[in-house]
């Protein structure tokens, strides 16, 4: 082996330390019930992992997604071990395995699926080869991890999570908010009444750039740059709405049954098919609402994700919350709150005497103490500490104790299948609801 | 005191930080240990404790402490008055001693706006605070520079009853002192002049460079339910004087 694990050699514990304090906490297996997924690496299995050694690991797609795991991977040596790589288009292989040295390299996904001496497969491919080969190596015995979303169309969805239910295997998709502990925490304190009844949803991703990769070669156009062609891309709602619908979802506990909104190519007229920008309305029910969008010619807005409560909103892709009726902070802390988001704003008084119940404005709190998030929406690969790497580290621990992740798959399908429905609204110009043989059990509305 | 001081600085590393908070403190324990009739071990609950025993020696510190309240009191035409109770034109007497026969002594309304004062002088006496802003209690604000994105320290005084914002100041390197009533606690300003409190709902907002102006200044005005406030500006130096009925 010649990974490079100086950087960080023993398991990452972060993650299950927080699990840990969770299950500590007064109400801890109340907590956990709420974030089921987390059961499967818990301190005590992560244990009996290590003690059975690494899981051999290989990885179909070494482009910039591909290469992202591949470091983070190299981190985590004693429950992942990287044995093969896959791609076929050799610039990404060659730079990929310049990275393992070790490991075999194959041009053929089908070939990789052959070998073996592997327990596990991370698929970073184009978002159009995901249900095949996903499909393959669960056919193949193989432990799968697959980049969001789960497939192109809803058929494929379908075929996806049937062969999920039906195999032994452990499948995860790369939905990393699950395991990122500011979400895990605000998903428990939202649930728990910190901002009472959620009323409404509201999320955005803003990038001010088109999306576009360098080629080599014209020919080469629709494979490096797959996002922008709907044979291959479902756009920005795979690529980007996935994780944020999905977060409304575990939220609410419930599916939106309909959607409905507006799609378009406004700003970047350079022959792509996906749309560039996208405004959306899914509707629960219960009459609540998320309001949805995205586009990529201007970045003011970065990324959120706000939950919005009767009495109170949590924003958890910046880590905050706040409360409708503040009494807790004033003056200094809040001006604290300010400088360090690097806002120059008016500061409260508590008033005429030390009375701390004055509040005319909202003031940030940290969903985890002393942490927040500055989050542009710029990154195509990863943000630092996002939750990518605990995921990948959830899915190699379970490849050594074959213990699936509660609920991963599930919520990927929803998400999947919910972004594909907002795409057809964009198309149709209609309001498409939940098709009837889309419904699994595990969605309620 | 019974209240809480908190402050922001930028420059200082944190070592220096450290250093700096821990005069600060060790300035308003000082202070404390002097003024707070809330410590019943302060040298003033010390004399409050004996006042009619006729003439009694403070601490040098103290006497001028109290020379200083005195000075506030000619300049507010008794609005002001630490002596609570008292009918002297002035408890100095001759010497070094006070006479509190019949009142005691209350440095509310004027002990946070001395640790304002000193607070802000130690802070500028470091080269390295580049800003700093100052807040005892919520209601006594100090400021050094401005804030480090912005050209001043804004801040915004509410009706502490209803929540709607009053009026937002800006400080430049100023000092803010905010008196009245609240909720729950309204009575808590005594008219030195009747020994009564204020009855009524009023808000004052005063600014001056120097802390302690504008604490007396706002305490003043409250008594004065609004009516001497040009007189209050004049005598007491204050940048602006604002008053509200609740």
């Amino acid at each position: 082996m010649t990974q490079n694990t100086k950087d960080t050699p023993e398991v990452d514990l972060s993650l299950r330390r927080f699990i840990k304090g969770l299950g500590a906490a007064a109400g801890g297996a109340v907590l956990l019930s709420q974030t089921p997924w987390l059961t499967s690496c818990t301190p005590e299995k992560l244990s009996e992992a290590v003690s059975e050694g690494p899981a051999r690991i290989g990885i179909i797609g070494t482009g910039s997604r591909g290469q992202y795991h591949i470091h983070n991977l190299l981190r985590m040596p004693l429950v992942g071990k990287i044995v093969a790589l896959c791609d076929d288009y050799a610039p990404n292989l060659e730079a990929a395995s310049a990275l393992v040295p070790s490991a075999r390299k194959y041009s053929d996904y089908r070939k990789l699926l052959e070998d073996k001496e592997l327990d596990g497969v991370i698929i970073a491919t184009p978002l159009g080869s995901h249900a095949r080969i996903t499909l393959d190596c669960l056919s193949a015995g193989k432990h799968c991890f697959c980049e969001k979303a789960m497939a192109l169309t809803m058929e494929e969805c379908k075929q996806v999570y049937s062969a999920y239910k039906a195999s032994d295997r452990v499948l995860f998709y790369c939905m990393q908010r699950m395991y990122d502990p500011k979400y895990v925490k605000a998903f428990q304190m939202i649930k728990t009444g910190l901002i009472g009844d959620v009323v409404g949803m509201r999320c955005h991703w803003f990038r001010n750039a088109d999306w576009r990769r360098p080629v080599p070669s014209p020919e080469l156009e629709r494979r490096i740059n797959w996002r922008l062609y709907r044979e291959s891309s479902a756009g920005l709602m795979t690529e980007l709405g996935s994780h944020q619908i999905e977060v409304c979802t575990i939220v609410t506990g419930l599916v939106p049954e309909s959607v409905a909104g507006f799609g378009g190519i406004v700003y970047w007229k350079d022959g792509r098919e996906v749309y560039d920008s996208v405004s959306l309305t899914y509707r629960f029910a219960d009459g609540r609402n998320i309001a949805y969008e995205s586009l990529i010619s201007n970045k003011f807005n970065g990324m959120e994700e706000q939950i919005l409560g009767k009495d109170g909103t949590v924003d958890l892709s910046k880590g905050v919350y706040y409360l409708e009726d503040d009494r807790s902070v004033y003056g200094v802390r809040r001006l604290l709150d300010q400088v360090k988001e690097g806002v120059f704003a008016s500061v409260p008084t508590a008033g005429p005497s030390w009375r701390p119940e004055l509040m005319g404005d909202h003031v940030p709190h940290y969903i985890l103490a002393n942490s927040t998030a500055k989050v542009s929406g710029e990154s195509m690969i990863g943000a630092d500490n996002d939750g990518s790497f605990e995921i990948l580290e959830a899915f190699c621990q379970s490849c050594i104790t074959g213990e699936k992740a509660a609920n991963v798959v599930e919520e990927a399908y929803c998400a999947t299948i919910l972004c594909l429905m907002g795409n057809e609204a964009m198309d149709t110009g209609s309001v498409v609801k939940m098709p009837e043989d889309c419904k699994i059990p595990y969605m309620k509305f | 005191m019974g209240t809480k001081l908190e402050f922001i600085m930028t420059g200082p590393s944190e070592e220096e930080s450290e250093r700096i908070w821990a005069k600060l403190l060790s300035e308003a324990q000082a202070l404390e240990s002097l003024l707070s009739r809330f410590d019943g071990s302060s040298e003033v609950s010390a004399l409050n404790s004996i006042s009619q025993a006729g003439e009694v020696f403070p601490s040098h510190e103290l006497l001028e402490i109290i020379a200083d309240a005195e000075e506030y009191r000619m300049l507010t035409s008794g609005l002001f008055d630490v002596t609570l109770g008292t009918s002297k034109p002035s408890i100095v007497l001759s010497g070094r001693g006070v006479d509190l026969r019949g009142g005691s002594l209350d440095f509310g309304g004027y002990a946070k706006g001395l640790l304002c004062r000193r607070a802000k002088a130690l802070l500028s006496g470091e080269p390295a605070v580049e800003s700093a802003y100052l807040d005892f209690g919520g209601s006594s604000i100090s400021t050094i520079g401005t804030h480090p994105f912005g050209d001043c320290w804004k801040v915004s005084v509410c009706d502490p009853f209803s929540g709607r914002m009053l009026k937002e100041v800006e400080l430049r390197a100023s000092s803010l002192s905010v008196s009245g009533s609240q909720p729950h606690y309204e009575g808590h300003i005594k008219d030195p002049r009747t020994g009564r409190f204020i009855e009524g709902r009023c808000l004052v907002i005063c600014e001056a460079l120097d802390p302690l102006d504008a604490e007396v200044g706002s305490t003043a005005a409250v008594v004065s339910g609004g009516e001497k406030l040009e007189f209050l500006q004049k005598n007491l130096h204050l940048s602006q004087v604002s008053f509200f009925n609740l």
